[in-house]
């Protein structure tokens, strides 16, 4: 009988005491600057259904201002955007703790069935980082349709730093993905990467892989745009080639770009390292490129 | 007096023990670890949490007395936990070589060991980030045992 309040004591010691979320002042964490998606689906004319439209699915622990620099591009060439806040994020970091990937990846899905439901004919996707992974894993069961234009900048199906398998257990020793967002990144990234939301992120990555092994048909019609950083400390720079393995039909091209940056077409804002005017020069490159992507459908 | 002098120390090891500790491709790892003669093998499972494994090597010992070095050969056979419906839950392979030294204290021992990296068996291009870091590393092992 007294082993029982001994053990119970070592599980709560275990399990009960976690680490209280780091919050700061404009942190995206506090809840109060939930950002709200730019949705196309119930603006646009009947006239429009007939062009391209694409929509946007940014990152784990980010917002639609990651995509937001391209999207600008997009609506400059005459391509609308529904830029979608992925579920939970924007929530108190205590509420997205709990949230799954099955939770980031609804509004997106929502958005896309919304547009075709309301007769677009060609809705193409642009996804960041995360957001690919969402993607490939809503078409290889069809939420999706295996569309004919996709672009995927920094798809993760592969992380870069080796500890990720060991996030669990090092956690416990005070080991954490949490990021310092600083200057205009501040309120538009998580600071806390709680635990939790990184398993169901490695939960995604492991699902996603195992269909990509089972292969992914396309049209052979369908148009896929990877773009991956060499130097990326991200997203590990093979997910470029395991997703284009896994992806049939259609053309698949990889673009390898010389670049440290996980996102090479994020907006200045997103990171406090000034970029340099090779790193601009390489942005507005891909920008154009992307937008081709779409506009040549 | 003949009588009172203790008997000799066995001269050909046999024991098994209790072990836990970490190792590469292993992990946090319990189990038994059961040595006679030259011979001996371990049995465990092992576990990150997000994944876990069971495990089994067979260890060649150089001398038949308690402890020192060995060559041993093993596989773990691993598979994600279950944190969604969708996780797949198919068993995973990964074979190892290695060498070690095993120190034995009484009914304690302590086994540090190293080898090749673990390799998938078979190998696979869309491998599991769980086999992709353990091939990462080097085969390591330490391990702490209590003899029953």
């Amino acid at each position: 009988m007294r082993r029982t309040p001994a053990l119970l004591l070592s599980l709560f010691l275990l399990v009960g005491c976690a680490a209280p979320f780091d919050i700061r002042p404009g942190d995206l964490d506090d809840g109060t600057r939930a950002p709200q998606s730019n949705l196309v689906s119930a603006s646009l004319s009947d006239e429009a259904k007939q062009k391209p439209v694409v929509v946007a699915a940014h990152g784990y622990g980010a917002t639609p201002y990651e995509t937001s620099l391209v999207a600008e591009a997009l609506r400059n060439r005459g391509i609308p955007v529904s830029e979608v806040a992925l579920g939970g994020h924007g929530s108190h970091i205590r509420e997205f703790a709990k949230t799954t990937w099955k939770t980031w990846e609804a509004p997106v899905i929502a958005e896309y069935q919304r547009l075709k439901a309301a007769g677009f004919q060609k809705v193409g996707i642009l996804a960041t980082s995360t957001g690919g992974a969402l993607v490939i894993e809503a078409i290889s069961r069809k939420a999706i349709d295996p569309v004919d234009r996709l672009v995927m900048v920094a798809p993760i199906v592969g992380f870069a730093d080796g500890r990720a398998a060991y996030l669990m257990p090092l956690s416990y020793l005070g080991v954490s993905a949490n990021i310092d967002p600083k200057g205009g990144s501040l309120g538009r990234w998580y600071r806390n990467r709680p635990a939790s939301s990184v398993a169901s992120l490695i939960d995604l990555t492991e699902i996603v892989r195992a269909r990509l092994a089972k292969g992914i048909q396309f049209p052979e019609t369908a148009k896929t745009l990877i773009i991956q950083s060499t130097r990326d400390k991200t997203v590990h720079p093979s997910s470029a080639s395991i997703i284009r393995s896994g992806l049939h039909g259609g053309v698949v091209q990889v673009d390898m770009v010389d670049s440290g940056r996980h996102i090479p077409v994020w907006p200045d804002g997103a990171s406090d390292q000034p970029w340099t005017d090779a790193e601009k020069a390489l942005r507005e490159t891909l920008m154009q490129q992307i937008a081709d992507h779409f506009a040549s459908w | 007096m003949l009588a009172d002098v203790a008997p000799p120390p066995p001269l050909v090891e046999s024991s098994t023990r209790f072990s836990f500790g970490l190792a590469n491709p292993e992990w946090l790892l319990v189990g038994l670890d059961h040595r006679t003669g030259h011979w001996g093998g371990t049995l465990g499972a092992g576990t990150l949490m997000l994944a876990s494994n069971l495990h089994g090597s067979l260890r060649y010992y150089w001398t038949e007395r308690a402890g020192g070095p060995f060559l041993e050969a093993g596989a773990s056979f691993l598979r994600l936990s279950s944190i969604s419906d969708e996780t797949p839950r198919d068993w995973k392979t990964m074979a190892f070589l290695g060498a070690g030294y095993q120190w034995v204290f009484g009914r304690f021992s302590t086994t540090l060991g190293l080898g090749f990296s673990p390799f998938p068996v078979p190998d696979s291009t869309f491998q599991s980030l769980f086999v992709s870091s353990a091939r990462s590393l080097p085969r390591a092992l330490l391990q702490f045992g209590y003899a029953l």
